[in-house]
């Protein structure tokens, strides 16, 4: 689905002293099966931005469209278009409350209104398709699973209702390394199965590898938008609003300052070594 | 959303002299306001203690709208109150039948007299907590008590309790509203259809609050033994509050209003 975020601008504790403006006249579009990453540094807006596209709180000025709808449209049209948004929260953990695993993950599906069989259906893929297995977790309580297995079981509930964009507010903060890779795989194969996603993280590796498009806050305004390359290939201005480059990346710009500059920039490690091993001169004995 | 607008308990950041006042002053003072309501036994008292309250509105540099938003969900118990009042008190003349229910002068005055009595006592110590800070009130109860302690009664504990009670309310609050988001997320809708249904659809919303209070207050309790808290024994402050002589103006002002009150309720004007 084709979402359109037009001049949004949202205040806090609107018309107190201690009003704050988290975003000023913030524009851009998500196209379909997009795979965009949201970052700035901590209080840019993120967050905020994130709960008026998924039709949560309504912006003070300006406009969220969903294939053409509005979401803050007081219409049956407005509703459909918020279900088919999905949003998983940080720390998605805090909001499970169902007796067992399943009746948790059924939530969002019976609230779409379907049968107790789909329901149940559609909790056994999505159960599957976070990691767990449905035989052995459906039927205990989610607060007996640990810590990284909680975050799955929510993520699972946000899956089950099948959201044609979804949300991702740093879903990868806290777990272990095998966890975060997971977590980068699920959304790299919902988006290869169509599914949008917009992933906020402060981790600028993850968003090198995942994602295509990145919009950049800064202080409640779009800073910058662009592929990953166009972006972080603007390491001075990021650095200015508080964020880093993907490791390859700072890697090679520390390279260019010790007067070894190279051609464009390097998003992976692969792409690292083979701008070094090109400037040396010398061809990698595997091939790289 | 509504929840956020709760602000029971909040403090507001202000330079004013209300907040320049030691707390033990301001708890001593809204304990002898809340007595003056319950003395007021006629409009024009009522009246005095209106004007008392406005006055230390204004001085506490707390905008009006900020006060009465946070306010707003008590209106509910008000109007209940209201309506109670005026339908079971007997006396005047009667205004209007309704079935087995007399509504009468005697009971409309006996209403707004409640409601305009409960409204100062909820304005008046919201006052308290809107100029003081947690850290100020917990201080300020704790030497209130303290006299006590030799009684045994645990002062310092029963201080700190109160304090932290207050100081969860907004991030109870907060928790509320991020929770609550969170199920809307997923399609739930709450305060819609009957009234079982609308228990029913809190469900998802208070087992994660709380879930998460008993978190909270978990790592609140890691953390301040982690720092070495071990009760009150032998605990000093860092910066010790002391009475002046705008705690003095303060009482003088305070006395005079009750007084007044109490001059107002017995004289032939009530
Ligand atoms: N509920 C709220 N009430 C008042 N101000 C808020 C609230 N939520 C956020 N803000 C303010 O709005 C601004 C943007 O906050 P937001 O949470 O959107 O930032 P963020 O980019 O998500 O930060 P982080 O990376 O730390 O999650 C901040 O200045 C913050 O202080
Ligand atoms: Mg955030």
């Amino acid at each position: 689905m084709l979402v359109e975020v037009r001049n949004v601008t949202y205040t806090y504790n609107e018309g107190l002293p201690f009003e704050t403006t988290a975003l000023e006249d913030v524009s851009f579009s998500l196209r379909p099966g997009c795979f965009s990453a949201l970052i700035g540094h901590t209080g840019s807006g993120k967050s905020t931005l994130l709960q008026i596209l998924c039709g949560l709180i309504e912006p003070g000025a300006g406009s969220v469209l969903a294939d053409g709808t509005d979401l803050y449209e007081k219409t049956g049209a407005a509703l459909a278009a918020r279900r088919r948004i999905g949003m998983v929260f940080q720390y998605p953990e805090h909001q499970l409350f169902g007796e067992t695993v399943l009746a948790d993950v059924c939530f969002g599906p019976k609230n779409l209104g379907l049968s107790d069989d789909e329901c149940r259906e559609r909790a056994f893929e999505s159960l599957r398709l976070v990691g767990l297995d449905p035989d052995e977790k459906a039927g205990i309580s989610p607060f007996s699973l640990s810590g990284g297995e909680r975050r799955r079981a929510a993520i699972a509930g946000v899956l089950a209702m099948r959201p044609e964009l979804l949300i991702l507010d740093e879903p990868a903060a806290g777990l272990d390394p095998k966890g975060c890779g997971e977590m980068s795989a699920l959304m790299r194969s919902l988006n290869e199965e169509g599914t949008g996603i917009l992933l906020v993280s402060h981790d600028m590796d993850e968003v090198a590898a995942l994602a295509k498009q990145v919009l950049v806050l800064n202080g409640g305004r779009v800073a910058m938008e662009g592929t990953c390359e166009e972006v972080f290939s603007r390491g001075g201005e990021l650095a200015r609003m508080g964020l880093s480059l993907p490791a390859p990346a700072a890697f090679m710009s520390a390279m260019a300052q010790r007067g070894y500059p190279t051609e464009g920039v390097a998003l992976t490690a692969r792409q690292a070594a083979r701008k070094l091993s090109a400037l040396f001169g010398k061809r990698g004995g595997n091939g790289v | 959303m509504a929840v956020r607008d709760i602000t029971i308990g909040q403090y507001f950041p202000a330079d004013s002299p209300l907040h320049r006042l030691d707390a033990r002053t301001k708890i001593l003072g809204t304990v002898l306001y809340i007595v003056s309501l319950f003395c007021a036994h006629s409009f024009s008292a009522l009246a005095a203690a209106a004007v008392m309250f406005a006055v230390c509105a204004a001085l506490s540099r707390v905008p009006f709208g900020f006060m009465s938003r946070g306010l707003r969900p008590v209106l509910v118990i008000i109007a209940f109150t209201m309506v109670l009042n005026a339908a079971f008190t007997a006396g005047g003349a009667v205004l209007v039948t309704l079935g087995p229910v007399r509504i009468t002068s005697g009971g409309v005055r006996r209403a707004v007299f409640m409601a305009v009595r409960l409204v100062l006592m909820i304005f008046g110590s919201s006052l308290l907590t809107l100029t003081t800070k947690p850290l100020a009130l917990t201080d300020g109860l704790e030497k209130l008590f303290s006299p006590f302690s030799k009684l045994g009664l645990p002062a310092h504990e029963l201080a700190m309790m109160m304090g932290i009670a207050l100081r969860f309310i907004p991030t109870l609050m907060e928790e509320t509203d991020k929770i609550m988001k969170a199920q809307t997320a997923r399609g739930a809708s709450f305060g819609t259809g009957g009234p079982i249904s609308r228990a029913k659809s809190l469900l998802p919303l208070l087992v994660p609050l709380f879930v998460s209070a008993f978190r909270i207050a978990s790592d609140l309790a890691m953390a301040m033994e982690s720092r070495c808290y071990r009760g009150g024994e032998g605990r000093t402050r860092m910066n010790a509050a002391s009475l002046g002589r705008r705690d003095l103006a303060a009482a003088v002002i305070l006395a005079a209003y009750m007084a007044v009150v109490l001059m107002i309720n017995g004289s032939p004007l009530a």
